[in-house]
């Protein structure tokens, strides 16, 4: 590491320490005479490294106010960091619970949400506690993440609108949640050009999410309205099935099904069970991949589309 | 290195090093992510910081000719940082997302709910702005599963497999539970098949924990998200174009996408399988490499056509 940057880093610890340590505001006059890095440099070259230096504490996270110790006078020309809004609060973890968050650190996959959950991890380290990454084995839950997952969470963390193509047109989102559903990523915003909220899947983005304008632009509603609004990929109307399945077989159709009655006779080996789909246009490729395991009973229309797809295959495989 | 990155591990190493006394270079490079020689140089920044009037005992005390030389770190009159700075907005909401997946996948687990809570607590209000949901089955099965594993007790599964594999009932020897693409997993060891198996948990129906204590074997495979690692089969097929869809929902080797087709290599696990996505897709596939494969799901169409005698033409 250069001297430049060095000088740079202990700077600003110094100057986090003074504003931290100080029992009122510092001002400006103050933190140029204190601090070494400040004493010899000229009216703006000092004006420009001392804006520069709040705004790098604030990006990493310092919360610095300002202020004036002169309640009659109506000027902020003070600085200060309040050690409560500071620091991290005492926090003491069972070696259970240790094991747990230490399995946290290896969540996370492909994202910047991995490096970050570590940095959260290190704090707790620095804290007193000490996350142990090499207990807890027995268990990996993973989340994957894809293209445009970080921009749009950081957008969204930060309120910031985005921009992006979706299937070829470009689309302009203040984004609320980003929920994952079967291992794929769902964007729910607020759509400015529909003035509606609308659901995206990442995967049919094309184009990489571009945030635009200031942050915090815009409020996120309420949990429970956000919850009313996020649709997954095909949950729609809703739709049924009677099937008759070959017992003990029947996968993930038979899972969700419920056993009921059918008037006419099955064949044997057969019991009759009721499907609630959430995935009506799918239904058919469900019943046709069970093979002669399954038999459509109803409705009609469904029926039919299942015979329709048999034959084609029959026909497209059989000569 | 950028400076802001360098300031916020400086951040937490004040404290740490406090708590710590005597701990080695070589320690905390490995506990922080970063080479001993950045260690150095972060101790070398810190010597010079402290309390502002800079006077003799203001600084921080560390001895840096020590930690050159002798590795480890004494480092004191540093009380005006002695706890870290708060977690910033990102790494709170991350590390919150993380420990939820942790306490869904364990069925609940006292010590990942208990740690959830006590984040929570620590960060305060905030919406992590991300969910994750897990088809996981029934949460009291991830919580037996959990006790056998680190109870190291048999148990048996009545699975219902896949598409068209029958129920089974096989003793397990259960390792890990794991959570891959929005589905969770049971991995170990399957005495009827002498293998390594995974079981989904949303397509196990009960589970019965069997007094046998096992002795864990060596040589389970290590987790890729790849599930088809070790798949050998392959089966290229040509997807008419409305069919795109269909590269979402499985997983696929390769995939090229042209005017009027795509091109697409699955990995196949089973005869099974490849005969049941032919059966699924119908008339969006156009073309398959696979001969026989293409037969076998004709033969099945044709059966199954058999139960619908009533059928107009």
């Amino acid at each position: 590491m250069d001297r430049l940057s060095k000088a740079k880093s202990e700077r600003l610890v110094n100057l986090l320490i003074m504003m931290l340590s100080a029992r009122g505001y510092v001002t400006k006059r103050q933190i140029r005479s204190t601090i070494e890095g400040y004493r010899h440099q000229a009216d703006g070259a000092f004006e420009r490294m001392f804006e520069r230096d709040k705004e790098d504490l604030r990006a990493a996270g310092v919360p610095i106010a300002t202020g004036s110790n002169d309640p009659d006078l109506d000027v902020e020309d003070g600085y200060r960091i309040e050690r409560s809004d500071f620091e991290l609060p005492p926090v003491t973890f069972t070696p259970e619970e240790l094991a747990v968050l230490g399995a946290a650190a290896s969540v996370w996959q492909d994202s910047v949400a991995a490096q970050q959950t570590v940095d959260a991890l290190e704090t707790l380290r620095a804290a007193g506690a000490d996350p142990d990454p090499e207990r807890l084995l027995t268990l990996l839950p993973r989340i994957p993440a894809e293209p445009g997952f970080d921009a749009a969470r950081e957008a969204l963390l930060e309120g910031r609108e985005i921009h992006f193509e979706y299937k070829g047109q470009l689309r302009r989102v203040q984004p609320w949640r980003l929920s994952q559903r079967r291992g794929r990523w769902y964007l729910l915003g607020h759509d400015l050009d529909r003035s509606a909220p609308r659901n995206f899947k990442l995967s049919r983005f094309t184009s990489d999410v571009v945030a635009v304008g200031p942050a915090g632009a815009y409020a996120v509603p309420s949990a429970e309205e956000v919850a009313a609004h996020v649709r997954f990929e095909g949950a729609g109307e809703g739709a049924f099935a009677v099937v008759a399945l070959r017992d003990g077989v029947g996968g993930d159709v038979r899972r969700s099904a419920q056993p009921t009655s059918w008037d006419a006779p099955l064949p044997e080996g057969f019991s009759a069970w009721r499907i609630e789909s959430i995935r009506p246009d799918i239904l058919a490729a469900d019943i046709c991949e069970l093979g002669p395991d399954a038999i459509c009973l109803a409705p009609p229309e469904l029926r039919t589309a299942v015979i329709r797809q048999l034959r084609d295959v029959a026909e497209r495989w059989g000569a | 290195m950028k400076s802001t990155e360098q300031l916020a591990r400086l951040l937490k190493l004040v404290p740490y090093l406090q708590k710590n006394q005597g701990i080695s270079v070589a320690s905390v490079a490995s506990h922080f992510g970063v080479s001993e020689r950045q260690v150095v140089s972060d101790i070398e920044v810190l010597q010079f910081c402290g309390l502002p009037e800079g006077f003799h005992g203001d600084l921080f005390e560390v001895d840096i000719d020590e930690v050159r030389e002798d590795g480890h770190i004494y480092f004191a009159n540093a009380d005006v940082l002695a706890r870290p700075m708060r977690m910033r907005l990102q790494e709170a909401t991350s590390l919150l997302v993380a420990l939820d997946m942790l306490v869904e996948a364990s069925g609940g687990s006292e010590a990942a709910s208990s740690a959830l809570a006590k984040l929570r607590a620590l960060v305060g209000e905030i919406d992590p702005a991300v969910s994750v949901s897990v088809a996981a089955g029934d949460p009291g099965h991830r919580q037996l599963l959990q006790e056998a594993i680190s109870g190291r007790r048999l148990v048996e599964l009545t699975h219902l497999g896949a598409g068209r594999a029958p129920e089974s009932r096989p003793a397990v020897e259960p390792i890990r539970l794991r959570v891959t693409g929005g589905f969770a997993y049971l991995d170990g060891w399957s005495r009827p098949r002498s293998a390594w198996r995974s079981y989904r948990l949303d397509r196990i129906q009960e589970i019965r924990v069997l007094d046998e204590v096992f002795e864990p074997r060596v040589g389970l495979p290590a987790v890729g998200d790849d599930w088809f690692d070790d798949v050998v089969q392959q089966l290229e097929v040509t997807l008419a174009p409305q069919a795109h869809w269909v590269t979402e929902y499985y997983p696929v080797i390769t995939r090229d996408v042209h005017a009027d087709h795509l091109q697409v290599t699955f990995p196949v696990a089973s005869p099974q399988w490849a005969t049941a996505l032919l059966l699924r897709l119908g008339e969006a596939v156009l073309s398959v490499s696979d001969e026989q494969v293409a037969r076998v799901a004709a033969h099945e169409a044709r059966s199954a056509l058999l139960a619908y005698a009533d059928a107009p033409d």
